[in-house]
């Protein structure tokens, strides 16, 4: 009974937060009316997400499910799952039919453009209208495009920070020793990444910190800078330039010789350990503190804030490419509703809380208050983890990933620099320049041979490539034999199918 | 003796059933059926599993012919005919994949049965011996370590940098290799690891079959002087054929289907050692995997299995052509 008091007591203070902070880049209207939830009959659907299921996973669960009976008759089972395996059981789960109801999906991982091709994921355009109005104004008719195939809308966009700034993220404690804060200050490119990775690697190499074993892990993608390339089977687009929308293959720009060198030296100078690892290793040897950087992923607004809460020790993060706004960077974070869900009008009104109502989003994103986490500010909604936890690391529902499941930017805070992130995110959203492709999708209907072993080559040959393994010149394993792999494959007529299609867009939206 | 006699009987049971059963199917069904009611019986869990997972699951091969659409089910996908088939051949991924699997599978079956005879004819110069259980036992431990934790093992073993190989080449002032990076040095590898686990239940079937041989043959033997390796010769190795012959013929059906667990989870996926490990069973499963089509996969699965159904009929027509009359050995 007291529990109750309290969970009221809660819903009234989040309601009352989020009406005043007025950070409400999304409207908090729209929402259903209580009176039809009695109306619906009683459903439970399924949500398949990426990361470790917390230990508490199953509370926080029973305390969403209490607010969405009472909302809209319904319950969720969270199935947490493991990013390193994924994408390979979303890929499982999709072949073999299994009904599911919501599921992550995106242009990186559980990737979206083959669900849609594979019919996996429903059309949500009427859905999103009928029970999703708040959701629908959250964003601009434009950035909702980003998601559209053939038309239609197959996944809900996570409002979050769609350009993608590339650099790296490095320990504090390194900083501070070495005393490498003007030097990253005015960092501007990779190029200058050599010398601090050589500085970096003398400090290891000194032993004065017996955990470190090396300066960095690189995991670069195949496509790298200011190019417009995913889903494009090895192709790309110059992203920074208007009036040339031709498309070229990426392993013959001079940009991926240059990146490929690079990877390659720094990885024979010893700053990278040899062996690729797989799934989550890289970051979990990160956090063991055996690596001084990671050169990889995403660097954003808060991100420090983010990072730490997951490592246990601070980090700095640099961004060395300003980024251009592309289609597959708006829908790196989508959540999509399963086309064999029996339930989707139902799915979508759950999406629809999760993205307007502040306290079912916290929920899912922090855990519960009072036992997850507690206000240190509600007028700025900054909290801080619940007694006994004194880090973020420690608390027993900590996922850490917002993006995952709603607009981040309903998010509380988890400290005082971040006040202010998520308008510093939408200003960075809407300010990054658009990609001259943004809002195009690649069809590859037509040459589905030939994009199926182009797949195959990025990962074999790209990949290693991109990352310093192979030597750029090896004739077996180089750029060069990259490029003959390629040309068998039938890139040619990828190409001339791609420009087709880019032009014909060109024309239709110009 | 009386023992050795019954387990030579279920050892030698595989090479003579098949041939009983023509007879036995001709002549005297029902009589056969109850005589052999306990056997039967015993196959059973396996028959339906066959049936189950090999026989009603054939309807699925339509997949490979179709634009299959999970949602669509294979009732209301599109025909595309053999369009599936040409991503097989627009790399030469798929013709790597065969070879590996077939030559790899080759090396395996070849080294494995010297092995295994080998650790048999030891075991069984020394049955007496108290010990003998517990060597039994250890070379068949490693078969029931999952291949996840074995490819954990050879991972510290073979670490580039960590690795305990490279500490000794290290040790003795050799260059450390990147073993992760290197794709020659993998068949040899994979050897080790498949004789590690396989050796000792190869070695056990001989060894029954060994225990089977009349004890006089060999006391006959010795008193007309014969050493131990014309024993092996003229009388275990004689003795043991059929159920070489057996094995290697149930070896060389499955030659086109590699065990996915071992060159998936061993070799860590890396995409550096596919020219070497890269087999037909995870290069279907990559197919999926990688490029969500279950068309293609199913493509993939179906050339497997032609070519590996197309290498059990041949293997069977040539034992026909060298078996005798009175010592059938092949299958059909």
């Amino acid at each position: 009974m007291s529990q109750k008091m309290s969970r009221r007591s809660f819903i009234r203070a989040a309601g009352a937060a989020a009406a005043a902070a007025g950070v409400g880049l999304t409207p908090m209207a729209g929402l259903l009316s209580r009176v039809s939830a009695q109306d619906l009959p009683f459903v439970t659907l399924r949500w398949i997400y990426g990361g470790q299921p917390p230990e508490d996973l199953q509370a926080v669960q029973d305390a969403l499910n209490v607010i969405l009976k009472e909302r809209i008759n319904a319950e969720v089972i969270m199935e947490a799952t493991d990013w390193g395996a994924f994408n390979d059981k979303m890929a499982l789960i999709n072949a073999g039919g299994e009904v599911y109801d919501i599921a992550y999906t995106a242009s990186w991982i559980n990737n979206y453009y083959s669900n849609v091709n594979n019919e996996y994921l429903a059309p949500l355009d009427d859905l999103l209208l009928e029970h999703a109005p708040g959701l629908w104004d959250s964003m601009p008719e434009t950035t909702w495009n980003a998601a559209r195939i053939r038309g239609s809308i197959y996944g809900v966009i996570n409002q979050q920070i769609f350009p993608r700034p590339q650099g790296f993220t490095i320990k504090r404690e390194i900083i501070d020793k070495l005393d490498l804060g003007a030097t990253i200050d005015n960092m501007t490119s990779y190029d200058e990444l050599t010398s601090l990775l050589q500085t970096v690697k003398d400090y290891v190499d000194s032993g004065e910190d017996p955990n470190l074993e090396y300066a960095a892990y690189l995991s670069f993608g195949v496509t790298i800078g200011t190019w417009d390339n995913e889903n494009l089977y090895g192709l790309a687009v110059k992203g920074d330039d208007f009036d040339f929308r031709q498309a070229v293959i990426f392993s013959g720009t001079e940009d991926f010789r240059q990146r490929a060198e690079m990877a390659y030296a720094w990885s024979q100078a010893g700053f990278l350990p040899p062996d690729r690892l797989s799934g989550d290793e890289p970051r979990a040897n990160f956090r063991a503190g055996k690596y001084a950087m990671m050169i990889s992923g995403t660097i954003k607004p808060g991100g420090e804030v983010e990072n730490e809460a997951l490592l246990g020790f601070p980090v700095r993060d640099k961004i060395l490419y300003n980024p251009i706004l592309t289609t597959p960077a708006v829908t790196a974070t989508l959540t999509g509703i399963s086309s064999n869900s029996p339930n989707p009008e139902r799915a979508m009104m759950v999406l629809e809380l999760m993205n307007t109502n502040k306290e079912v989003y916290n929920l899912f994103c922090k855990g519960i208050q009072g036992t997850h986490w507690e206000w240190e500010d509600e007028t700025i909604e900054l909290i801080r983890p619940a007694a006994p936890a004194t880090t973020w690391a420690e608390v027993k529902y900590n996922p850490n990933t917002d993006w995952q499941f709603g607009n981040q930017f309903n998010a509380y805070i988890i400290d005082r620099a971040q006040v202010g992130v998520w308008e510093a995110t939408y200003d960075l959203n809407t300010q990054t320049p658009p990609s001259p492709l943004l809002g195009f999708t690649f069809d590859a209907a037509n040459v589905q041979t030939e994009a199926a072993a182009l797949t195959s080559l990025g990962t074999e040959y790209g990949e290693p490539l991109a990352n310093g393994i192979v030597d750029p010149d090896d004739p077996e394993r180089g750029i060069a034999a990259f490029q003959q792999r390629e040309k068998d494959a039938g890139i040619d007529r990828v190409l001339a199918e791609a420009q087709r299609q880019i032009d014909e867009w060109v024309a239709a939206n110009a | 003796m009386d023992i050795h006699v019954k387990e030579g009987q279920i050892a030698a049971a595989p090479a003579a059933a098949p041939n009983r059963m023509q007879r036995g199917l001709t002549t005297m069904r029902g009589q056969h059926f109850r005589r052999n009611l306990t056997w039967f019986l015993m196959a059973l869990p396996a028959l339906i599993w066959i049936f189950v997972f090999k026989y009603v699951t054939l309807f699925g091969v339509v997949i490979a012919f179709q634009d299959y659409k999970g949602r669509r089910g294979i009732s209301g996908s599109d025909w595309i005919g053999l369009k599936n088939f040409e991503f097989l051949f627009a790399t030469d991924s798929a013709v790597r994949a065969t070879r590996n699997t077939v030559t790899l599978n080759l090396m395996f079956i070849a080294i494995g049965l010297v092995v295994a005879l080998l650790l048999a004819w030891l075991i069984f110069e020394i049955y007496t011996s108290a010990l003998t259980k517990f060597y039994q036992t250890m070379l068949l431990l490693p078969r029931f370590i999952s291949w996840v934790i074995v490819s954990y093992f050879v991972f510290a073993l073979l670490s580039t940098d960590n690795g305990v190989i490279n500490k000794f080449l290290e040790s003795i002032g050799r260059d450390p290799v990147a073993w992760y990076n290197s794709s020659e040095f993998w068949p040899m590898i994979l050897l080790t690891v498949v004789l590690w686990g396989g050796a000792g239940i190869g070695s056990l079937i001989y060894l029954s079959g060994m225990l089977a041989i009349d004890p006089q043959l060999f006391e006959a033997a010795k008193i007309d002087g014969a050493s131990k390796w014309q024993q092996y010769r003229f009388i275990t190795f004689p003795m043991l054929k059929p159920l070489i012959v057996i094995n290697l013929l149930l070896a060389l059906g499955g030659i086109f289907s590699a065990d996915f667990g071992l060159f998936y989870q061993v070799p860590r996926n890396q995409a550096l050692l596919y020219p070497t490990t890269d087999v037909l069973d995870t290069f279907i499963y990559r197919s999926l995997i990688e490029l969500q089509n279950v068309s293609m996969a199913a493509a993939a699965n179906l050339y497997q299995s032609l070519v590996g159904f197309g290498l059990v009929l041949a293997a069977n027509w040539v034992v026909r052509r060298i078996e005798s009359q009175d010592e059938p050995l092949s299958l059909f």
